[in-house]
C-alpha cells in the first residue's frame, strides 16, 4: 500500500507542474468544445493536435491528449442533454432522460449532475487504476471471444429496457439496428455486405452519421412542426444547478454507475461502450417508479454519466499496462507515445514510472478541471440556446453537416445524414424509438464478430459458450434479464386480449 | 377486416419492406451453417427476423386498437433535407462559404416564422464563425472557396 | 458583397495557376494522405517524415488520414488528385497487394501514380502466445506440421500485413491453419497476449514492446538480416524456414502526371528526412530503419512496386481470399 502512495506522490509531483496543469486545462477545454460540436470527435481532434504534441515533452503531450479525450466525452453529454444529439456512443443514453429534463427547464440540473457524477466516478476509477491496474488487466485477459459474445447478448437484452413504450416495437428496433450494423465488409472474407455498391459504405455506416441523422436531424424536423413550444430548453429554467434533493437522489445511482463502469472499462475490447447502457438498465429496473424513466428521471442521467466516465478512466488500464489500445482514441495515444519515443507496453510501468504515474495523477486533475470548466459553462449554454429556434436550427444543422463531413472527408456521409434524418422522423411518427436501434447498431457487429471468432477458435463446437465459466454466467444473466423484461408484458398482453374480448 | 391501428399497419409494412430490401441484397454471399457462419448468415437471419416482426405488427394492427397515423409535415421537412443534400454535393466543389450559405438559406425556409433579414444577418455571422473555427482554427481540411 | 467574392475568387484562381509552376513548388501546404487510421504504425512513419519534409520544403506538410477498404480509398483519392505535387500518398505494401486483392479497383496501383521513393522496410516477426509448446522455430515448424488443425493463426484483417505474412507462412509450411481475423492489430495482439489464439506474424512496430515485456514469445524475424532492436531473434532463413521473407515496405507517391522537377524535389526532401537523426532514432525504436538513400528515388520505387505486384499475385491467387 505504501508503494502505491509513494508512486502516486511521484505522479502528482510530475503532473502538478504549472505547465502540465495548463496543458491539462487546455486539453479538457478543447475537448469539451470539440465534444459539443457534433461529428467532430476526440479522434479527429487528437489527430489534428498530434503535431503540436511533438514539441512537448512526453508526459505533457499525453496529459493534453488525455484531457481532450475525457473533455470530449463530457461535451458529448452536453449536446445530448441540450439538443438531443449524442456526440458519442456513450452519450446516447443520456439523451433519454437528460433531454427530457432540459425540456422541463431542468437543463442545469442535468448538466450539473452529469459533471458531479462524472467527477466522483473519475476519482474512484483513478484510485482503482492506481491500486490494481496491472492486476485487473491480468483478470481481463480471461475474457475471450465467447465471453465478449455473452456480454454483448446481455447488453442487447438490456437494450429493450431503453424504450419506454411498446416492447414489441423496441425489439423490432433492436433487430433493425443489428441489420444496419451488418452493412460493410465482412471480417473474414472482405466481401461487401448490403452496401448497394457504394464504396464509402465499405467500412460500414458511421456511428456519427447514424446518430446525428436519427437523433439530431429528426429532432429538428420534429421541432419545426410546431411554431410554439419549440424552445430547446423548456419555458422556464428553474435554477442552473442541481438542488440538494437532486444530489441525494442521484448518489446511489452514481455509486452503482461507477462500479459498473469501472468493471466494464477494464475489458480490453472496448467493453466501456456498454457501461452507460448497463447502468441505465439497472437503474430503471430497480427504481420504485420505473415509468419516470424516459420522462426526465435524474437517475437516468446520474448513473450512466458516472458509468461512462468510470469506464473512460479504467479503459486506460489496458493501454498503460499492456500497451494495447482498447479503442480508436487510445490507438492515437499509442501513436503519440511512439512518436515521442516511448513504446507502450508492459515495460512502460517499469522503465518510465514518472510517465505512468504522472498520467494517472493527471487523470484525476483532468476530472477536477472538467468540473471547474463545465459548471460555469452551463450558464453560457443556456444563454446560447435562448436564441430563437428559427435561427438556431440552421446553425445546429450547419455544425452537424460540417462535423459529419470531416469524419471521413466523405460527402456520402452527409447524404446519409439526410437519409437517416428522414428515417428517424418516420420512426417517431410510427411510434418507434431510435435509442434501442442505435445501441444494437453498436453492439451488433461486436456480437457477430465475437460469435464467429469463438466458433472459429473452438472449431465449430457450440458448447464452448457454456463450458467456459464466465461466458456461461453471462448467458444466464441474459436469460434472467429476458424473463424479467418479458414477463410483465406477457401479462399485459393477456390483459389486452381480455379487454379486446370484452 | 378493419384496420384498427393504422400506425402499426404502416410500421409493420415498413419493416417488411426493409426486410425485403435487405434480403434482396444478400446476393451471392455465402450463408454457411450456424457453426461456420458465412458473411451472409447474419444479414439473412436478421432480414427474416425483421420481416417476421413486420408481419406480427401488421397482424396486430388488424386486431388491436392503436394510434392513428400522425401527419407528416412536408413543408418543414423538405427544406431541411434538401439543404443537407445540397451541402453534401457542394462542399467539395464550391467550398465551405458557398455550401454553408446554401444550407442556411434553404433550411431557413422551413421555419414558418421566418424573418429574412434576421436569418441573413445571423447566417452571415454564422458562416464567418464556421470558417474561422473549422478550417482556420482547427486546421480541418475543408475547402473554403470554390475550386477553380 | 458579390463583387468582393468575385474578386476573391479571381485572386484565388491566379494563385492556383501560379502554383502549377514547378519552379516555385511548393506554393501552398502539401497534403500527405495516409490511407489508414491515425495513430497506427503507417501514420507514425508518415508524421515523422512529414515533420521533417516541412522544414526542407518550406511549406507545411499536413497528414490527412483517409482510411478504409485496406488503404484503397485514400490511394484512390490521391490517384485522382491534381498532379501538381501538393498531394502525395504514403502507402505500404498494400499498394502492391491491392492490385490483386481488390478485383474492382477504380485505379491502377502501378500506373496511376508517380513514385517518389521508398521510405522504410518494417520487419515482421513470427510470434506466439506465452505458453505455446515450442522453444524455437524448428520446434514450431514441426509442431505446426504435425497438428495443423489444432493451431490458430491471427491476423489484422484481409489485406493487412499480418494477413499477407500469414499467407506466406502457411504456403511455405504447406499447411492450412485456422485463420482468425480481427479488426486491426490491437484486438489481434490482445487475444494473442491473452492466450486465446496461438500464432501471429506481425510488424515489429506492433510486437517489439510485447516481446520485450515478455507477454508473448518470438521465434524469428522475416528479413534477410537480423533486426537491431531484437538481436536475439534469428532470421527465418537462419532458422531453416525458407520462403517466409517479407518486410512491410513504405513508399511515397504523387499522382500520375506530376511534373518531373516537382517529383525530384519531393524525392530530395524525402532523402533529407531519411538522413535526419531524430527520424533514424524513432525508426529504430519502432524496430526499423530508413532505406538507403538511393532507394528513396522514383525509379527504384517504380520498379519495386511492379516487382512486388508480380510477387504477390500468385500467392494471393493461390490462397484465394480477396477483399471484394
Amino acid at each position: 500500500m505504501g508503494d502505491v502512495f509513494s508512486n502516486l506522490a511521484l505522479g502528482f509531483g510530475a503532473a502538478l507542474t504549472f505547465q502540465n496543469v495548463g496543458l491539462c486545462f487546455i486539453g479538457a477545454l478543447v475537448g469539451t468544445l470539440i465534444g459539443v460540436l457534433p461529428g467532430l470527435g476526440p479522434i479527429a481532434t487528437i489527430a489534428m493536435l498530434l503535431p503540436i504534441t511533438f514539441t512537448l515533452d512526453p508526459l505533457g503531450a499525453l496529459i493534453m491528449l488525455a484531457g481532450i479525450y475525457y473533455g470530449a466525452q463530457y461535451g458529448g453529454s452536453t449536446t445530448a442533454i441540450l439538443v438531443n444529439m449524442p456526440g458519442e456512443t456513450s452519450s446516447v443514453v443520456t439523451t433519454l432522460d437528460g433531454h427530457q429534463m432540459a425540456r422541463q427547464g431542468r437543463a442545469g440540473a442535468a448538466l450539473g449532475i452529469a459533471a458531479l457524477g462524472s467527477f466522483f466516478a473519475g476519482t474512484v476509477a483513478t484510485f482503482l487504476v492506481a491500486l490494481a491496474g496491472p492486476l485487473l488487466s491480468q483478470v481481463a485477459q480471461n475474457f475471450g471471444p465467447a465471453e465478449y459474445f455473452a456480454l454483448m447478448v446481455v447488453g442487447l437484452v438490456g437494450a429493450t429496457v431503453l424504450a419506454s413504450g411498446s416492447v414489441l416495437k423496441a425489439v423490432a428496433m433492436i433487430m433493425v439496428g443489428l441489420l444496419l450494423g451488418t452493412v460493410g465488409s465482412d471480417l473474414e472474407s472482405g466481401e461487401q455486405r448490403l452496401t448497394f455498391g457504394i464504396p464509402q459504405l465499405a467500412d460500414g455506416i458511421n456511428f456519427t452519421t447514424l446518430a446525428i441523422g436519427l437523433f439530431g436531424v429528426a429532432e429538428i424536423l420534429r421541432n419545426l412542426e410546431h411554431t410554439q413550444d419549440r424552445g430547446v430548453l423548456g419555458a422556464k429554467i428553474t435554477g442552473l444547478l442541481p438542488t440538494w434533493a437532486d444530489i441525494k437522489q442521484s448518489f446511489p445511482p452514481v455509486l452503482r454507475g461507477t462500479a459498473i463502469g469501472s468493471v466494464l472499462g477494464i475489458l480490453p475490447g472496448n467493453g466501456a461502450v456498454l457501461a452507460p447502457y448497463a447502468s441505465y438498465t439497472l437503474e430503471k429496473k430497480i427504481a420504485k417508479e420505473p415509468q419516470r424513466f424516459g420522462r426526465g428521471a435524474i437517475e437516468g442521467v446520474a448513473g450512466p454519466e458516472s458509468a461512462n466516465n468510470a469506464g473512460a478512466q479504467t479503459s486506460f488500464i489496458p493501454l498503460l499496462t499492456l500497451g494495447i489500445p482498447p479503442n480508436a482514441v487510445m490507438a492515437l495515444m499509442v501513436g503519440a507515445m511512439t512518436i515521442q519515443g516511448i513504446i507502450p507496453g508492459p515495460t512502460v510501468m517499469v522503465e518510465n514510472p514518472t510517465l505512468f504515474w504522472g498520467m494517472i495523477a493527471s487523470m484525476w486533475i483532468g476530472n477536477a478541471l472538467l468540473v471547474v470548466i463545465n459548471l460555469p459553462l452551463i450558464g453560457i449554454w443556456v444563454r446560447l440556446l435562448r436564441v430563437p429556434y428559427r435561427l438556431l436550427y440552421p446553425a445546429i444543422l450547419l455544425f452537424c453537416c460540417i462535423g459529419v463531413f470531416t469524419v471521413n472527408n466523405s460527402f456520402v456521409d452527409v447524404l446519409l445524414v439526410a437519409f437517416f434524418g428522414l428515417a428517424g422522423y418516420g420512426l417517431i411518427k410510427l411510434g418507434f424509438e431510435p435509442a434501442p436501434l442505435l445501441l444494437a447498431f453498436v453492439l451488433g457487429p461486436l456480437m457477430e464478430e465475437n460469435l464467429r471468432r469463438a466458433f472459429l477458435i473452438a472449431r465449430g463446437d457450440p458448447s464452448v459458450f457454456v463450458t467456459r465459466p464466465i461466458s456461461a454466467v453471462l448467458l444466464l444473466i441474459a436469460l434472467a434479464l429476458l424473463l424479467i423484461v418479458l414477463l410483465p408484458s406477457v401479462r399485459r398482453g393477456r390483459e389486452e386480449v381480455f379487454q379486446e374480448e370484452d | 377486416m378493419r384496420v384498427r391501428s393504422p400506425q402499426d399497419l404502416v410500421g409493420g409494412a415498413a419493416l417488411l419492406l426493409l426486410a425485403l430490401i435487405a434480403w434482396s441484397q444478400i446476393g451471392e454471399l455465402r450463408i454457411g451453417t450456424a457453426a461456420r457462419m458465412g458473411p451472409g448468415w447474419f444479414p439473412a437471419a436478421l432480414s427474416l427476423i425483421v420481416g417476421a416482426f413486420g408481419l406480427v405488427l401488421v397482424v396486430r394492427s388488424l386486431r388491436l386498437d392503436g394510434p392513428a397515423l400522425q401527419r407528416w409535415h412536408l413543408r418543414s421537412m423538405l427544406p431541411v433535407l434538401a439543404a443537407i443534400v445540397l451541402f453534401a454535393f457542394t462542399i467539395r466543389s464550391l467550398g465551405l462559404v458557398i455550401s454553408a450559405a446554401l444550407l442556411v438559406l434553404v433550411s431557413s425556409a422551413a421555419a414558418p416564422d421566418l424573418r429574412w433579414r434576421d436569418a441573413l444577418l445571423f447566417g452571415a455571422s454564422l458562416i464567418l464563425f464556421a470558417v474561422l473555427l473549422f478550417p482556420v482554427a482547427l486546421g480541418l481540411p475543408l475547402p473554403i472557396w470554390p475550386r477553380m | 458583397m458579390r463583387y468582393k467574392s468575385f474578386a476573391f475568387a479571381a485572386l484565388a484562381t491566379v494563385m492556383a495557376w501560379s502554383g502549377a509552376s514547378a519552379q516555385n513548388f511548393p506554393t501552398k501546404p502539401i497534403t500527405m494522405v495516409v490511407p489508414f487510421a491515425a495513430g497506427g504504425p503507417t501514420d507514425t512513419v508518415a508524421r515523422l517524415i512529414a515533420q521533417n519534409m516541412s522544414q526542407t520544403l518550406g511549406q507545411q506538410v499536413i497528414v490527412e488520414n483517409v482510411g478504409g477498404a485496406g488503404g484503397t480509398i485514400g490511394a484512390a483519392r490521391v490517384a485522382g488528385a491534381e498532379a501538381d505535387g501538393h498531394t502525395v500518398l504514403l502507402h505500404h505494401i498494400g499498394q502492391a497487394t491491392s492490385a490483386t486483392l481488390y478485383r474492382n479497383l477504380k485505379y491502377k496501383p502501378a500506373e496511376d501514380f508517380a513514385p517518389v521513393g521508398l521510405i522504410t522496410d518494417v520487419p515482421m516477426t513470427i510470434v506466439a502466445k506465452k505458453d505455446f509448446p515450442a522453444k524455437d522455430l524448428k520446434e514450431l515448424v514441426a509442431y505446426v506440421k504435425k497438428n495443423p488443425d489444432k493451431v490458430t493463426l491471427a491476423n489484422a484483417g484481409v489485406g493487412a500485413a499480418s494477413h499477407l505474412c500469414g499467407m506466406l507462412m502457411m504456403q511455405a509450411l504447406g499447411v492450412q491453419l485456422t485463420t482468425v481475423p480481427y479488426k486491426g492489430t490491437g484486438p489481434a495482439m490482445n487475444d494473442l497476449v491473452g492466450g486465446q489464439v496461438d500464432l501471429m506474424c506481425d510488424q515489429t512496430t506492433n510486437t517489439t514492446s510485447q516481446i520485450k515485456g515478455g507477454a508473448i514469445k518470438a521465434y524469428a524475424v522475416t528479413t534477410p538480416t537480423r533486426v537491431k532492436s531484437l538481436p536475439d531473434l534469428p532470421t527465418t532463413k537462419e532458422a531453416g524456414l525458407t520462403g517466409v521473407e517479407v518486410a512491410v515496405w513504405h513508399g511515397l507517391y504523387a499522382p500520375k502526371g506530376t511534373p518531373q522537377p516537382v517529383v525530384d524535389k519531393l524525392s530530395k526532401a524525402l532523402q533529407t528526412a531519411l538522413k535526419d537523426q531524430t527520424v533514424i532514432t524513432r525508426f529504430a525504436e519502432l524496430g526499423t530503419e530508413p532505406v538507403a538513400q538511393e532507394r528513396a528515388t522514383p525509379k527504384v520505387l517504380g520498379d519495386f512496386v511492379k516487382a512486388e505486384i508480380a510477387r504477390w499475385q500468385p500467392v494471393i491467387t493461390q490462397a484465394g481470399v480477396y477483399a471484394d
